[in-house]
């Protein structure tokens, strides 16, 4: 079997290496001596072998011989056995199957890695499998132990498609454990040795390993020991995910002095020094990992490709990428970039070649520089990119999916356009203009922004849940456009330079926000205001308290929102974000007079957010859009219909003008300013608004969208309201069909769309068939979860008791308004309009059982409510009329007659109850003629 | 006495590919030797359960090392010395018995782990080592998991220790090595061996490069090994069955042959003075050994 007497070394030496066995006995001095020439020809070509056989010399010499395996030990398993990593140190007990770690039971060991063991358990609770990884109890002490389960905590918010998702962690017996996704596949070096990869396999694998990588860092955490054995490849649908985030211990000196001693192989250089983990080093560790894994591949890569890698491999961390994004859009090979490119290299070139003299060197060098920056953050809404968001949004198996992606596509291709432009043209301002002026470095800024926010928010819509296929346009909306960017005139300031982390960070955050993913955001948004405050950077910081103050605002922590949004509004002014100081303004004028009734300060916030929004002069025209919006809310929330009115008109205008006329028509303020018309008693005009509302919402969301079933109901209301149930009921209980496709049982919109169906049916005096379906909306309303549950009972009961009261279930009807009147209360929302209504449904029940004084006190409390401004005017026609026939009881004629005539002077202004009309006048001729 | 040597017999037939030619009483030897090496592998590994008619077809897969003829009393020389009942651990654990795993991971890793920390490879990396080492001697990938190579010739703790060793060397990487080669650095500054490198720096280079090309297989790995693995003269003697003081007039020999040979060619190349050419070679000499942990690798 070897080469015996082959003088040529070349060769001799063999392809294949000598196994251990054989190397043993050359090392052990008990090897023929054919064997020893062959291994020693095989050594000189072979240094593994050699370093192999050296190592083996070494221990040999130092007093480890192989002695024959011990044989078994003397009791049986488990617990006779000694731990699976032994030798000194704390280590593990092995585990053995069915043993318990907390509530996982553990199936069969996986394996060991640096730090711990891994075992394949069982959740019973959740029927799953998961993978449990004890951790070495010596390297995970004390303080660190709770450092690293502060982390796993960070760690399990954190989800995402290419992440390896943590569960939980805890401690058993004073080890840590961390309970994490079990991925049923390959690490890459297996992956990789299973059979030859062609290099756009290897490249779609980055691709993916490197977005949960930047989703990662998006969150604030670092991997610190990225390579092959954290990136697994699972088996069932190809899906590539990374693990072990933050799990690396750094705290092992590495040997210096050791001949043999290997060190972390991915670690960054920096990293070997001392210096703290970092993105950049993690990007340095992928970087490797891909370079080693190109090595192994079928065909050779791009010099592109390599050049990006070799970029993330410099040894200056700040030589490498800004962040994984701009390293993985150099690994991807893009036409737009290379288009883009083209045209501002023509554009410098046409401008250089205009221009003479002194400065062209200088003007060339800044426009290197801008060019360099907006590619480096363009956002690319590619072909792949679309096909990845439109399978996303189609997975969710939203009925809406498909007219959700055509819109955001569209919406997405036209930004994606505006962006190029606004980039080609401010440029081309920079350059004309010859000075690099403030102005132009904030359009630059705002520019890179802009793209930034983008690009986050399609990270977010390539893999959706449905809450973000729902929100996916209005998110879109939500941003500025780019071309606003053009609009910074040329003395505004650049702002601060923000550290580009944050700002992507900040971008991640605030697309979660815009799609509705509020619990995912709020505690990066916690940790992204205090990091901003430890690194001083008030334009985050203003930005991150913002976001803050919406979630808070959404979880109805009024106050803790509100001050959340003052310090937003305190550091943007700082800062001289005016952008962010005008949104906070007005969040807290919207907050505080709209939500909290504070009208007083809430007109002032309104009036320092207005300022904010004129110092923004021409970029700043959707916030006077905004503006306007919360002007008119104010002004409906104080009963100053007309002002509201006003101010809505001109909020439209300006949508319009920015948005086009779909989008404006479908907007909350189509919506509210419909309803200021109806409760003004502008019926034709209502009623051409909202239909316009509607046929808008078809048009932007399609016919399953939860958002058209909003303009059902809402124009369901109007037609309820100017008496015309039977078109109303038709529009309720398609909203209703839609709501159950589209939304889960406890949406808060599908009890309200429940309601309004019960009332339109109750309307065409059907009151037995109305009543399961009143009592089934109140059911859907308990089920809430938390805001808006307790406003939204209230109204349901409200219903519910105006019903029952018709169906003659005084009882009953007494008990739901009191419900409800008592909700009111607790709230401390004694003077609600809405309150009127209940009061006014049980005066009519104590009026029917003869009760005067009761129905006299609580309409006299409705009539004081009604009067100030929130009821429509029917029902304020009915609150009076209620109270004259209480008084008539209580033997005060004169009171009683003037406010019946009240009642029906009022009615005659409102349109469409004639039915009510003559039962005022039956009463009053029956009390004056006779 | 129940007959296995039947089985044993046909299964070795099939792993050499050869009729085995043996009396009857060669039969009823070769039973006893078999039976004999079951009791002993059933009572080393009490908790195990294999079925016997496994186990020595495992064993007669690996007694000859591959396709050949051997006379029958060598067969049974070859059974006496092999380490039987590491096999049989061996073929528990490569047919995924997880007891068996368990107890030769129990049994084991405990010496690997103390062998990697003598290499000096630090206690992460030993622990990824050895949990690396897991899947690769128990999982099949596409050929028989890593453990079924194991013939039995040495023991069972020798063959795992070098596995393992080559594992862990395998992945220090190479870039490492070049950087401790480069920072290899004279002990105290030579002024000489410095003016060597910045004056004929690419051309000693090359010279150097062809004078180890020069020399055997022997004295290459003499001098890498030396230099550059760290082994002392002792090991190598060993290694080479020869005197101590041998090993050392080979390595003094391998360096002189070295220093010879790059004079040679540089002072062809430079057309030196005799003055310069003493000074050149006493340069040479001082330099080679730093050279050398940069060559030899
Ligand atoms: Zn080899």
């Amino acid at each position: 079997m070897y080469p015996v007497g082959s003088s040529d070394p070349s060769s001799s030496s063999a392809l294949e290496c000598p196994d251990e066995e054989e190397l043993l006995a050359v090392a052990e001095a008990r090897a023929q001596p054919a064997q020893r020439i062959y291994i020693e020809q095989h050594v000189d070509r072979c240094p593994s072998c050699r370093r192999l056989l050296s190592a083996l010399v070494l221990l040999g010499r130092s007093g480890e011989r192989t002695t024959p395996t011990p044989s078994a030990l003397p009791s049986a398993l488990p617990s006779a056995l000694p731990s699976v990593l032994p030798s000194h140190e704390g280590r593990h007990a092995p585990l053995f199957p069915f043993a318990t770690v907390g509530r996982y039971r553990i199936l069969r060991l996986l394996g060991v890695g640096g730090m711990g063991v891994v075992y394949l358990a069982e959740d019973p609770e959740l029927a799953r499998h998961v993978a449990i990884k004890l951790l070495r109890p010596d390297l995970w002490r004390g303080a660190e132990a709770g450092m690293l389960q502060r982390e796993a905590r960070a760690m399990a918010r954190l989800s995402h498609p290419n992440v390896v998702q943590v569960y939980d962690a805890g401690a058993v017996d004073g080890q840590l454990f961390l309970a994490m996704e079990y991925v049923d596949g390959l690490t890459l070096r297996g992956w990789l040795q299973e059979q030859p990869r062609t290099v756009s396999d290897i490249l779609a694998l980055a691709q993916q390993a490197g977005t949960g990588l930047a989703a990662a860092h998006r969150a604030g955490l670092t991997h610190r020991d990225l390579k092959p054995e954290n990136i697994l490849w699972r088996r069932s649908d190809g899906r590539v995910l990374v693990s072990d985030f933050g799990l690396a211990h750094t705290h092992d000196a590495i040997p210096r002095d050791r001949p043999l001693a290997g060190t972390p192989r991915y670690l960054a250089p920096e990293l070997r020094i001392g210096t703290a983990p970092s993105p950049q080093s993690d990007q340095f560790s992928f970087c490797l990992t891909m370079m080693e894994a190109l090595g192994l591949a079928k065909d050779s890569p791009p010099h592109s490709i390599v050049r990006a890698l070799r970029q993330g491999l410099r040894e200056d961390p700040r030589a490498r990428f800004a962040d994984m994004d701009s390293l993985l859009a150099a690994l991807r090979p893009s036409p737009n970039r290379w288009l883009f490119r083209f045209l501002f290299t023509t554009a410098i070139a046409g401008v250089l070649m205009a221009g003479a003299g002194g400065y062209r060197l200088a003007l060339r060098d800044q426009h290197r520089r801008c060019v360099a920056e907006l590619e480096r953050k363009q956002f690319h809404w590619d072909s792949a990119t679309t096909d990845r968001v439109r399978r996303g949004f189609l997975n969710t198996k939203a009925p809406y999916a498909q007219q959700a992606f055509e819109y955001a596509d569209r919406l997405l291709h036209k930004r994606n356009e505006e962006l190029h432009r606004a980039s080609e043209q401010s440029c081309e301002l920079g350059l004309s203009a010859g000075i690099a002026g403030d102005g132009a470095r904030a359009r630059s800024v705002c520019l890179s922004r802009a793209a930034t926010d983008l690009q986050a928010l399609v990270r977010i819509l390539e893999a959706p849940e449905s809450i973000v296929v729902e929100r996916a346009t209005q998110a879109v909306l939500s941003l500025r456009s780019p071309l606003d960017c053009l609009k910074i005139g040329p003395e505004s300031s650049a702002g601060t330079i923000t550290n580009q982390l944050l700002r992507d960070t900040l971008a991640h955050l605030q697309a979660l926000t815009n799609t509705g993913q509020w619990i995912s955001a709020e505690a990066g948004v916690r940790q992204l205001v205090s990091r901003a405050q430890q690194q001083k950077d008030r334009a985050i910081e203003a930005e991150a308290l913002y976001l803050l103050g919406r979630l808070q605002w959404e979880k109805d922590e009024f106050s803790a929102a509100a001050s959340s949004l003052w310090q937003s509004a305190l550091a943007a002014e700082a800062s001289t974000e005016r952008d962010v100081a005008a949104r906070a303004w007005l969040g807290l004028a919207g907050l505080t007079g709209e939500v909290i009734g504070d009208a007083v300060r809430g007109k002032e916030y309104a009036d320092l957010a207005q300022v904010s929004v004129e110092r923004l002069g021409a970029s700043g025209t959707r916030l006077v859009g905004e503006l306007s919006l919360l002007r008119a809310r104010l002004a409906h929330r104080s009963g100053d219909l007309a002002a509201a009115e006003r101010e809505a008109h001109r909020a439209l205008d300006t949508l319009i003008t920015y948005e086009g006329i779909d989008l404006a028509e479908s907007s909350e303020t189509a919506r509210l300013l419909g309803i200021l018309f109806l409760k003004q008693g502008q019926i034709d005009k209502a009623r051409q608004q909202l239909e316009r509302f509607e046929s808008a919402l078809l048009k932007v969301h399609g016919s399953q969208h939860p958002r058209y079933a909003r303009g059902l109901l809402t124009v369901g209301m109007l037609l309820h309201e100017v008496g015309q149930p039977v078109l109303a009921e038709a529009r309720n209980r398609q909203a209703v069909r839609i709501l159950e496709q589209a939304l889960p049982e406890n949406s808060p919109i599908r009890a309200d769309a429940m309601m309004n169906l019960a009332v339109s049916v109750q309307d065409q005096g059907r009151l037995r068939e109305a009543l399961p379906i009143m009592q089934r909306a109140l059911a859907i309303m308990e089920q809430v979860p938390q805001h808006p549950r307790d406003d939204g009972v209230r109204l349901v009961l409200i219903n519910l008791c105006d019903l029952e009261a018709q169906l003659v279930l005084d009882d009953a009807a007494l008990l739901s308004c009191r419900r409800a009147v008592s909700l009111f209360e607790q709230a401390g929302d004694g003077t609600h309009p809405e309150l009127a209504e209940a009061l006014r449904v049980m005066g009519v029940v104590y009026l029917r059982r003869n009760q005067v004084d009761e129905a006299q006190r609580v309409l006299q409390r409705a009539l004081a409510l009604a009067e100030h401004g929130g009821l429509w005017k029917a029902n304020r026609a009915a609150v009076r009329f209620a109270l004259a026939q209480a008084l008539w009881g209580q033997k005060k004629r004169t009171e009683a007659l003037m406010l019946a005539r009240q009642a029906r002077e009022e009615l005659r202004g409102a349109s469409g109850s004639s039915d009510k009309l003559a039962d005022m006048d039956a009463w009053l001729s029956q009390r004056t003629g006779g | 006495m129940m007959d296995v040597a039947t089985p044993f017999l046909n299964a070795l037939t099939v792993a050499s590919q050869t009729e085995l030619a043996y009396s009857a009483q060669d039969h009823a030897q070769l039973n006893a030797v078999l039976h004999r090496i079951l009791q002993a592998a059933h009572a080393a590994w009490p908790s195990i359960a294999l079925a016997d008619d496994r186990f020595l077809s495992y064993v007669a897969e690996r007694v000859i090392p591959s396709p050949s003829v051997i006379p029958f009393p060598d067969l049974m020389q070859r059974l006496e010395q092999l380490h039987t009942s590491d096999l049989f651990l061996c073929c528990a654990c490569a047919d995924g018995n997880d007891r068996a795993i368990a107890q030769l991971q129990s049994t084991t890793f405990p010496m690997l782990d103390r062998a990697l920390a003598r290499l000096g490879i630090d206690p992460q990396r030993r622990y990824e080592v050895l949990g690396e080492l897991i899947p690769h001697l128990f999982v099949a990938d596409d050929r028989k998991p890593r453990i079924a190579s194991y013939r039995g010739k040495g023991a069972l703790q020798g063959w795992l220790r070098a596995v393992a060793v080559r594992h862990a060397l395998a992945s220090v990487p190479q870039l490492q090595e070049d950087d401790q080669a480069l920072a290899v650095q004279p002990g105290t500054f030579d002024l000489e061996a410095q003016y060597l490198k910045t004056q004929y720096g690419p051309l000693f280079e090359t010279a150097f490069a062809d004078a180890l090309r020069s020399l055997s297989v022997r004295q290459r790995n003499l001098l890498r090994r030396h230099l550059f693995d760290g082994l002392r003269i002792d090991d190598l003697a060993l290694i080479h069955h020869v005197h101590r003081a041998t090993v050392a007039r080979w390595i003094e020999r391998a360096r002189e042959d070295l220093a010879r040979y790059v004079y040679q060619q540089l002072s062809k190349q430079l057309g030196l003075q005799q003055k310069e050419l003493q000074s050149l070679l006493r340069a040479i000499r001082s330099h080679i050994d730093l050279s050398l942990s940069k060559h030899l690798r």
